[in-house]
């Protein structure tokens, strides 16, 4: 019982990253996906063989369960760019233009159409093989690769011409203090 | 070589490391002879890796407590509400951390590179409070069995676990936890003549960081000590005075360290002599 917590707890990142992207960034959206993925999966926990990880089958959970809920709502289209929701703005206290660089880039990740969007995100981000993107999204393994070769492209048409553009003020998020 | 078609998809097939052997060679060698290839090869790669930089800190974002509530399977009722009284506590940690108490004036801010430090304790927190109220299997392995011959195989490092550690904390086993990808961690486990237990919990850290010094995370009645030596992480976890914590994490650091000198001691917790 405590491996299965332990496994499902160590995947909440994991699945709250793959949530926010596929939410656009929508905090409370993606969290409440999440919270659908983890009582889905503890449902149907006997359906994992535990044969290799956990990860792709909660990630192929989370994305059956967005796409009903996409199929009403217009949801997965692009944002426009002023509406950028903060909460996907990374917490890197890195230089100034390497934060804003990061922005940008997943401004341009959140236009994406959906499909796209995701193949990008679970091998480039979550380094999974196009067989396991595959089985995880139920498409062919040659719709992910070309799926993920419209997506690569279309990310640099849309980071190179937002380059030339204003951006929005960054916010800046204090880090974490401690006596040292 | 018949078939070999040398596109744009067969470039991102190498870059994302999903090629044969033979055909990653092949690949190796055609954009070793022509540079064109070479920078598209490279600007693939690229974006690869502004996409991570960009979305990794994600990672290390505190967990809400509700979520943690909802990886809680449905089980005995008592031990369902014990389990996520704990974990509810241990992520109301990290909700405390940026505020943490122990922000002092003219503490040292977050060193950058350091974020993957905050996703690390709450790793060690969670694996305290999941395995330490466990009364039937607290560890996998118990002490005297090969454990740290285990867990060293396990980790691809020498694991030490003293038989026991000051204040009379005996070591009682370990056990091996998903930590990062390729990167398990290990949990010790400890406990005194009072019954009450402390955890250490180590694994590799996403990327190499200068050694840190001793820092200090609370939350109610839970203490964590972790510091960071080279590519290491170490917490240790405990509902004990924080002088017995930092005792115990001194004599693991001696352990664990071939340097001569242990990291900073938090001035508040303990003065220098």
């Amino acid at each position: 019982m405590a491996d299965r917590q332990q496994l499902l707890i160590e995947q909440i990142p994991h699945l709250r990253r793959y949530a926010r992207v596929l939410t656009c960034g929508r905090a409370a959206d993606a969290d409440d996906l999440v919270q659908d993925t983890l009582e889905r999966a503890l449902a149907k926990w006997g359906l994992w063989r535990g044969a290799g990880s956990v990860r792709p089958w909660l990630f192929s959970i989370m994305h059956n369960l967005f796409a009903d809920q996409c199929a009403g709502a217009a949801r997965g289209a692009g944002m426009a760019l002023d509406e950028l929701p903060e909460p996907l703005h990374p917490q890197q206290p890195a230089a100034q233009e390497l934060r804003l660089q990061a922005l940008q880039l997943i401004d341009a990740l959140q236009r994406l159409p959906l499909p796209q969007r995701e193949v990008l995100l679970l091998v480039a981000v979550e380094g999974m093989s196009y067989a396991e993107v595959a089985r995880t999204l139920g498409v062919p393994q040659g719709t992910v690769m070309s799926r993920l070769s419209r997506a690569r492209t279309q990310l640099w048409q849309l980071s190179a011409t937002d380059a030339a553009q204003p951006r929005p003020a960054l916010r800046v998020i204090e880090g974490e203090r401690t006596v040292g | 070589m018949s078939a070999f078609r040398l596109d744009r998809q067969t470039l991102m097939a190498y870059v994302d490391g999903q090629l044969d052997a033979q055909r990653h060679a092949l690949v190796e060698q055609a954009i070793a002879a022509d540079a064109r290839l070479a920078a598209e090869v490279q600007a693939l790669q690229q974006q690869t890796a502004a996409l991570r930089a960009a979305l990794d800190p994600l990672l290390d974002e505190p967990i809400p407590p509700r979520l943690l509530q909802h990886a809680v399977a449905p089980r005995r009722q008592w031990a369902q509400a014990a389990a996520v009284a704990l974990l509810v506590g241990a992520g109301a940690v990290f909700g405390g951390i940026v505020a943490s108490q122990w922000r002092t004036p003219g503490g040292p801010v977050l060193a950058q590179g350091e974020e993957g430090a905050l996703h690390f304790v709450q790793q060690a927190v969670l694996a305290y409070a999941v395995y330490t109220p466990d009364p039937r299997r607290p560890v996998e392995v118990r002490n005297g069995s090969d454990l740290t011959t285990w867990l060293s195989r396990r980790l691809d490092r020498r694991i030490v676990a003293p038989d026991s550690l000051p204040g009379g904390l005996e070591l009682m086993g370990g056990r091996l936890l998903p930590g990062m990808p390729g990167k398990p961690a290990a949990q010790l486990m400890y406990q005194d003549a009072q019954g009450r237990r402390l955890t250490v919990y180590l694994r590799g850290m996403a990327k190499p960081t200068a050694q840190t010094a001793f820092r200090i995370v609370t939350s109610g009645r839970t203490t964590t000590l972790y510091w960071v030596d080279r590519n290491w992480g170490y917490a240790v976890t405990g509902d004990l005075p924080r002088d017995a914590l930092l005792q115990a994490a001194r004599a693991l650091y001696a352990r664990y360290s071939d340097a001569a000198s242990p990291p900073e001691v938090p001035a508040a917790a303990t003065p220098r002599t």
